[in-house]
């Protein structure tokens, strides 16, 4: 526990749901259920659920292999610098800088990035752009 | 436009971007690039309309290319669809089927 205080980030654990807005200075880990926006200046990880929208510095959604078996999933718009994702987009992504979209991932929604990787097995139903 | 997409993935969607590179995937949809276009692969599919400055083909693509520069086919390429391109460059093996026609200035006297 203390471990994370001193490393300054917010950990939202599994069966542990919110409802609102979150807005954090540093790293938000969830696990949880998030229903509302995320509004976060460091990295998102996400093990569990937001719906909403999340800005953030850098995304990282978990794929099922990297996560007990439960892929992290996002029901909503995401506006970031970087992305990397294993799991499960439902949205539109705007990212300023690069994007990740790795082997187990699901996108669902337009994609604007800055470079776009896609690796086998990926799965994407939308329109991509390259931005910059 | 710059920024670079690689994929290995299935995509249904148009795509836009400098330079394509298509690995091991499927798309299905219309890509449109200010650069290259190239798939890597026998095993790269591509259905959709194609609009590029030049474009390396060694997979299997259903639909139009349009490119300004040059085009060029693998021995294992399959190409059902018409293309227009400045320059062309077939290897032996290929397969097209459709149209070709070459944009670059002739003068006939």
């Amino acid at each position: 526990m203390m471990d994370f205080i001193e490393a300054k980030k917010t950990v939202i654990q599994k069966k542990c749901k919110i409802f609102g807005e979150i807005i954090s200075n540093d790293d938000v880990i969830l696990y949880g259920e998030v229903k509302g926006d995320i509004n976060c200046e460091n990295d998102v990880i996400v093990g569990g659920v937001i719906v909403g929208n999340v800005e953030a510095n850098e995304l990282h959604v978990y794929g099922s292999k990297e996560n007990f078996g439960k892929e992290g999933s996002v029901f909503g718009d995401v506006h970031i610098n970087s992305c990397v994702t294993n799991g499960k987009i439902k949205g539109d992504c705007f990212i300023k800088e690069d994007m990740l979209v790795g082997h187990d991932a699901t996108v669902i929604g337009e994609i604007n990035a800055g470079n776009i990787d896609i690796k086998k097995g990926a799965i994407i139903r939308g329109n991509i752009n390259t931005n910059r | 436009m710059t920024g670079s997409v690689i994929s290995s993935g299935k995509v249904v969607g148009k795509m836009t971007a400098a330079n394509v590179t298509l690995l091991e995937a499927k798309h299905q949809g219309d890509i449109s690039c200010s650069g290259e276009l190239s798939l890597e692969y026998e095993s790269s599919v591509l259905i959709g309309n194609v609009t590029a400055d030049s474009c390396v083909i060694k997979g299997k693509v259903k639909g139009n290319i349009e490119v300004t520069e040059k085009c060029s086919l693998g021995e294992h390429a399959v190409v059902l669809g018409d293309i227009q391109a400045g320059s062309i460059e077939i290897e032996a093996g290929a397969v097209l089927k459709g149209q070709l026609v070459i944009t670059k200035d002739a003068v006939i006297e």
